[in-house]
């Protein structure tokens, strides 16, 4: 996974959050990345990511639920 | 008082380097790992007047082997990648609008399955998952 996305610029930002640069492999546009995340369980809760490439600009919000340590048999790993 | 503040933001990106580090820990060693989560994407072109947003929404299981289900819905239509470990499937179909179920998909030869979204219809594809 390393290989294909390259993490840079690693800072602490407002509200339990990080902020730092993305590049993806074989791209040029570098991404800015903030990543909320609960102190307490250290898993993401939200990240924002916003590029440039050419002249489209383009911004992504995602919020998350994590579960981690859940039971999950091998049929709830199959599309349906 | 210069010197001051470099150390405290050479000392602050440290930190912030070690929390980065603890998520993907906490993440890696995870044995199974569920996610659900939703996407607002805002896309925009001045150039070719292009202002979109849109959203979707899925979820992602993880488990060790390899294993893993990742679906998405947009649309209405939901897709999904799995893997069992050793091969990886794609689908893309719209249960909501009944069409073909994926799972009949996956008996068939890789060669012949896949994925058909300019089409519009339902479709897989298989590849080698790696290691």
């Amino acid at each position: 996974m390393k290989e294909l996305v390259q993490v840079s610029g690693i800072k602490s930002a407002p509200g339990n959050s990080l902020s730092y640069q993305l590049l993806l492999h074989g791209q040029k546009t570098i991404f800015e990345v903030q990543l909320w995340y609960d102190p307490k369980t250290l898993v993401p809760i939200k990240r924002t990511i916003a590029g440039t490439t050419g002249n489209t600009s383009s911004k992504f919000t995602e919020t998350y639920e994590f579960v981690l340590g859940a039971e999950v048999a091998d049929a709830d790993l199959q599309l349906k | 008082m210069n010197i001051l503040i470099v150390l405290a933001l050479l000392v602050q990106d440290k930190a912030a380097e070690t929390t980065f580090q603890k998520i993907e820990e906490t993440l890696n060693a995870a044995k199974t790992l569920k996610v659900s989560y939703q996407v607002e994407s805002h896309i925009v072109n001045a150039k070719a007047s292009v202002d979109q947003t849109s959203s979707y929404s899925g979820s992602l299981l993880l488990k060790e082997g390899n294993k893993a289900l990742f679906t998405y819905e947009l649309d209405k239509k939901v897709s999904g990648l799995s893997s069992d470990g050793k091969t990886a499937l794609t689908a893309v179909h719209s249960a909501c609008q009944g069409e073909q179920d994926p799972r009949e998909l996956e008996r068939e030869p890789h060669h012949r399955v896949r994925a058909s979204w300019l089409q519009g219809h339902s479709g897989l594809a298989s590849n080698e998952a790696s290691a």
